[in-house]
């Protein structure tokens, strides 16, 4: 909070001297004046916010299902480990942005372009995650249960999908952010057909004051989805005794 | 096995049925290096109902291993292991093993650990929730009940699992150095409890441990193995009154024999693999 104050200072100290020009770096009244008077209408904030975080929500869901089965694909099989675990791995050098030229000339500039692009950055991070987590479960839990008599599904389920959900946790982590910056990319470059926050980023390249407050509704809803991962990521390792105390 | 030796004149009960037994029982490990390791080479014995027997031999021995056979997690080379005269071929309810580690489901409380092994037994929720709770109570964390297995001590961890493990009325209960990784005190206490128990309960007992004094405190019978690849040498039955104490004449010539034959059973290892 503190942090923030002194930007603002700064910032509304360095507009105040003039020695930059006011369309380069608007003031923070300017740019609250553009936030306020664009939340609503065809082209506000709001409908654009809602836009790219559905687009975001679909294409990280079939990203999260589609990686999930790749990742326990990856474990039940050495030939799937080492064909689709390696391709996994060298996809997730390749940032999700570098897919958009080949998506737009397979999809056009289309909605299916941006989910591809979103899909593919969300599934190697889900996939090398849960092929992770479930390679980590301590070997002593599963033969503690299996003497208990658990055997097949029910030592899947009541053992291996318990025990990997903290290191399952943190590649879903890892998944959205890559998303959504693929997903603001491709928006930028007016993939899609619907309005979403990039759109709205490219539409403003003229008016700066808007431009900022779009940035500034970017971070905010980053940080949301951020605080709600790291809040479960929390609760999570602590009723499991993994957080060290701070 | 070469000698058994009755360590006092109270005459041997009669004999009860053989509820374990190991029949010429082989088995080798291929190590990372391709090297094939033998562990155990024609392993024979029995334990019989209501036993408490403690397997002891240098590390690397292969005790491991036999109880690993006998909770039916690993498979014979060659030989048979056998529960009640059928041979053992994977894990079941009516053997438990108790870890070093109490491998303690961390998502789970204290109660619902130690409810998990009842649930696997198909249990009525009432039936399953009243269990569970006079476990607890016998292992006295009751008050502890619905905390994480994180924020227990070690030796109450280990009595956690140790409540689990016994929980679902296993017919056997094998335990691999359970007390390991605990201070000296916390495992005289803890094996006072075992002790108590297991006279109790009058489960089956196989207890492996490179402990001699925990092995002849606690055990009917001890069985002594060779170095790798393990197999039975010598045999020590333990027929002093419980609870013993270790300042007993009987219990100290015992702890001595053993210690003096283990050391003697690892130079021999030793002076084979040329050290």
């Amino acid at each position: 909070m503190a942090l923030l104050a002194t930007i603002l200072l700064v910032w509304w100290a360095v507009y105040e001297t003039g020695w930059i020009d006011p369309s380069k770096l608007p003031s923070p009244a300017d740019v609250w004046n553009a936030f306020t008077s664009n939340i609503t209408g065809s082209s506000g904030l709001l409908p654009a916010a809602r836009g790219s975080i559905i687009r975001l929500a679909f294409g990280l869901s079939v990203a999260v299902v589609v990686g999930t089965v790749i990742g326990f694909a990856m474990v039940a099989s050495v030939v799937v480990q080492r064909s689709v675990g390696t391709l996994m791995t060298a996809l997730q050098a390749l940032p999700s942005i570098a897919w958009l030229p080949l998506a737009i000339v397979w999809f056009g500039f289309t909605e299916r372009a941006v989910m591809f692009v979103v899909f593919i950055g969300g599934v190697p991070a889900v996939a090398i995650a849960t092929a992770i987590s479930i390679r980590q479960v301590p070997p002593t839990l599963i033969r503690a249960a299996r003497t208990m008599g658990a055997k097949g599904w029910t030592l899947q389920r009541t053992v291996v999908l318990q025990a990997c959900v903290p290191g399952y946790w943190t590649g879903l982590q890892q998944a959205w952010a890559v998303a959504w910056r693929a997903l603001l990319a491709a928006e930028i470059i007016r993939v899609g057909a619907a309005r979403g926050l990039g759109h709205l980023l490219e539409a403003s390249a003229q008016n700066t004051a808007m431009l900022i407050a779009v940035m500034g509704v970017v971070v905010v809803i980053g940080l949301a989805i951020d605080s709600f991962f790291s809040v479960m990521d929390r609760r999570i390792r602590n009723k499991r005794g993994l957080l060290v105390p701070a | 096995m070469t000698t058994s030796r009755a360590l006092s004149i109270v005459p041997e009960p009669e004999p009860r049925p053989v509820k374990l037994s190991f029949r010429g029982v082989g088995k080798s490990f291929t190590t990372g290096t391709g090297t094939e390791v033998a562990v155990l080479d024609d392993v024979t014995f029995d334990v019989r109902t209501g036993e408490f027997v403690c397997l002891i031999g240098p590390s690397g021995c292969g005790k491991s291993t036999i109880l690993n056979l006998l909770a039916g997690l690993e498979r014979p080379d060659v030989g048979e292991v056998a529960l009640d005269g059928r041979p053992i071929l994977e894990p079941g309810p009516d053997r438990a093993l108790l870890f070093q580690d109490p491998a303690l489901f961390p998502w789970l409380s204290v109660r619902e650990n130690v409810e998990y092994a009842l649930r696997l037994k198909g249990l009525g929720s009432d039936e399953i929730r009243d269990t569970a709770a006079s476990w607890l109570a016998k292992v006295r964390l009751s008050a502890f009940a619905d905390v994480q297995p994180h924020e227990l001590s070690g030796g109450m961890r280990h009595r956690a699992a140790l409540a689990r493990a016994l929980a679902s009325r296993p017919e056997v209960l094998l335990a691999d150095e359970p007390f390991g990784a605990l201070d000296a005190q916390m495992r005289e206490i803890l094996q006072k409890e075992l002790e108590l128990v297991w006279t109790e309960l009058g489960n089956t007992f196989v207890f492996v441990t490179h402990n001699v004094r925990e092995a002849v405190f606690l055990a009917d019978r001890v069985i002594v193995l060779s170095a790798r690849p393990g197999t039975p040498i010598e045999e020590y039955r333990i027929s002093t009154s419980r609870p013993r104490s270790f300042e007993d004449v009987l219990v100290a010539k015992v702890v001595l024999d053993i210690h003096e034959h283990l050391a003697k059973e690892v130079r021999r290892a030793a002076r084979e693999e040329g050290l």
